[in-house]
């Protein structure tokens, strides 16, 4: 920029003549608007105002309109939540309204029931209960110690560059669909069991216990188990994970300070501090574990048959309920049977999801992402 | 005296075997989880070309010969029906649940919403069936059908939506909120206005997780619709029945028929890239939410 001596000299001169303004700014000056560039005098008041209460009822109307139409919204609102209530009351009101021939004619007896004879007309759950709970044990027994164990890697072992894209990669693969599990198991889980897994089984654990024993089909509930097991995993790991990371730093700060390893800190103090997450995830597998039924349908064998065996076949009640359920409508007593089963089933899910969830809102503060029964 | 340097072997090696321990158990949990990737692959590269995706199945049995077309296009239209259900009611309910949070009815619908999200699938298909597809009794009577099924799984996704929307519009700032309403905002207004536009992102997230969910959800459809080999004319009705991807892979694998297995595999790689993709999708969006929320301060 050039420097321009005249303003300079300007300048100079206004301050020697005792103006701190510069000449080129005008003083302000304020002229008052003439007649008619004012608004209309009845635009900006009433000549004759109306008497005090008229103005104090007319904002009261116009209050309570407000409040009228706030009202209208609030409820309409609650239209949406009557519809997930009326959802839900459907889902529980057909489960109990057509399992209740079923429910009367079997009371309770029926819980521990193992004959299932539509012929007959004898139906009980034992079976599938017992077929139920081994698929969901095995698959939980595998889970269990890879999902937590892992769940400490992401944690706290594996390098910072890495946790990211694991942490991703496992939450990514949780939603595959149960039905890719199952045409895995049979492509590949059912030949190994068959071919290797279960003749070793016979040969080293099966000479002492006969539970180890069996035909080496490769269908069965180890199959559906260990299907289960790792499609349940991911889920374990990554609730496990996000209770872990929760545990706060002084915490983990003062056991360092304390003179542990890394290992002491982790099994001594993280551990511990996150017991009730860790159950709360693994209540949660249990849920996703024992509504799973696409997987299971196709590697248990469906065999209405108390496994005795860890190689021995099996059912389970939602593998029943998919497989025969078209064909059980025909006869009313079968079908409420079918939906008993599935009203037992619904029960557990609903208390497991409950309390785990409880679990871990108290330990997380709300943030939790849904995950649906199986597939 | 002074205590010996360093640690002791025994802890030494404690520290180091459960640091081991983890690292196999982490590949332990990822190694069958690629495994089924790359065995759907492999099993099925066969099969994999593009006419695979867009040619209809031939052949006897069914499936044979051509692809996935049928699956394709009737999964789409599920995906479709459901979200025309889930996605208004959900959002309506999650607004519900997000304005009137603290009244008493609010939290048992949060409850019973929350309750929804554990009922197994199986139940659902029992449920679809006497709503939807039954022809004796209480219901719609469209037997087994697209709309059916579409709205069974629309029920599925209805609480996911639910929740998920009530997430978003709790992470719009409470300041915002209370801004607008301070300035005389109606509360309809700050709904249309404001916390709906800031939590937009949040429910479209949402939505994808539900259309995630469902895509691969199998046993509501024996239930309510079964399969078809072509593209029905109609969705409601005797012959109202739509293919579906998942339903698909099942009848393939459930034949003991070397040719339809790796159709199967096929089509279940082609499943899971299609899950797989919606899932980054969901995770680049709320990426450039956060990111997006981060550079408006």
């Amino acid at each position: 920029m050039e420097f321009n001596p005249d303003i300079q000299e300007e300048n100079e001169e206004s301050l020697n003549e005792g103006s701190r303004l510069p000449s080129a700014v005008s003083p302000l000056t304020f002229v008052s608007p003439t007649e008619e560039e004012l608004p209309s005098r009845d635009l900006v008041a009433p000549k004759d105002l109306p008497p005090e209460g008229v103005i104090k009822r007319s904002r009261k109307a116009a209050h309570a309109k407000m409040l009228r139409s706030e009202m209208l919204f609030r409820i309409s609102l609650m239209g949406g939540g009557l519809l997930v209530m009326g959802l839900f009351l459907t889902v529980l009101g057909v489960s109990v309204v057509k399992a209740w021939p079923s429910i009367t004619r079997f009371g309770w007896a029926f819980l521990w029931t193992s004959t299932w004879n539509p012929h007959k007309q004898i139906f009980g759950a034992w079976t599938y209960l017992v077929g139920t709970f081994w698929v969901t044990g095995i698959s939980l027994v595998v889970a269990i110690p890879v999902a937590i164990l892992s769940a400490l890697f992401l944690s706290d072992y594996s390098p910072k560059w890495l946790t990211g894209i694991v942490s991703t990669l496992i939450e990514m693969l949780a939603g595959i669909p149960s039905i890719v599990f199952g045409a895995f198991g049979i492509i590949f889980m059912v030949p190994l069991l068959r071919d290797h897994v279960e003749p070793f089984l016979a040969d080293t654990l099966g000479k002492r216990w006969d539970f180890f024993n069996g035909d080496a089909m490769g269908y069965g509930i180890l199959a559906a188990g260990l299907v289960v097991g790792i499609m349940v995993i991911p889920l374990v790991a990554t609730v496990t994970r996000d209770s872990l990371v929760m545990v706060p730093r002084e915490t983990v700060e003062a056991s360092y300070a304390l003179g542990s390893t890394k290992a002491e800190m982790v099994f001594f103090v993280k551990l511990p501090a996150v017991v009730p997450g860790i159950i709360g995830s693994v209540i949660l597998g249990f849920g996703r574990a024992i509504g799973e039924t696409m997987a299971v349908l196709l590697l248990i064998g469906n065999q209405a048959s108390i496994p005795t065996s860890i190689q021995d076949v099996g059912y389970t009640i939602s593998s029943l309920l998919a497989n025969t359920f078209t064909y059980a409508v025909i006869d009313p007593l079968f079908s409420a049977a079918e939906i008993e089963l599935g009203l037992i089933l619904l029960v557990i899910s609903l208390v497991v999801n409950t309390v785990g969830r409880e679990l871990l809102l108290k330990l997380m503060g709300g943030r939790l992402a849904g995950s649906v029964g199986g597939g | 005296m002074l205590p010996a340097k360093g640690l002791s072997p025994y802890r030494r090696f404690r520290n180091a075997i459960l640091g081991i321990l983890t690292g196999i158990a982490f590949v332990l949990a990822v190694t069958p989880l690629l495994a089924i990737i790359y065995i759907a692959y492999d099993r099925g590269k066969n099969a994999l070309s593009l006419s695979f995706i867009t040619s209809m199945p031939s052949g006897f049995p069914v499936g044979i010969e051509g692809g996935i077309a049928n699956g394709i296009v009737g999964s789409l239209i599920l995906i479709m029906l459901a979200s025309l259900l889930s996605v208004p009611v959900g959002v309506w309910a999650g607004l519900y649940l997000w304005d009137q949070a603290h009244t008493g009815f609010a939290k048992a619908t949060r409850l019973l919403s929350d309750l929804l999200l554990g009922v197994p699938s199986v139940i659902w298909g029992v449920v679809g069936y006497y709503v939807f597809s039954t022809n004796t009794g209480f219901g719609f009577h469209w037997g087994f059908s697209g709309l059916a099924a579409g709205l069974t799984l629309g029920f599925i996704m209805i609480p996911i939506v639910t929740r998920v929307t009530e997430q978003a519009l709790r992470d719009v700032p409470r300041s915002y909120i209370e801004g607008a309403l301070a300035l005389g905002a109606s509360r309809f207004q700050v709904v249309r206005g404001l916390a709906v536009p800031a939590a937009i992102t949040g429910i479209g997230t949402g939505v994808l997780l539900g259309v995630l969910n469902v895509l691969g959800q199998t046993a509501p459809l024996v239930f309510t619709n079964y399969y078809n080999t072509g593209i029905p004319h109609s969705l409601v009705g005797s012959n109202g029945s739509v293919g579906d991807l998942a339903m698909q892979i099942f009848i393939y694998i459930h034949e003991p028929s070397k040719a339809l297995h790796v159709k199967a595999m096929a089509a279940a790689l082609v499943l899971t890239v299609i899950v797989l993709l919606l899932d980054m999708g969901i995770r680049l969006l709320a990426w450039g939410s956060r990111k997006y929320a981060q550079r408006m301060g």
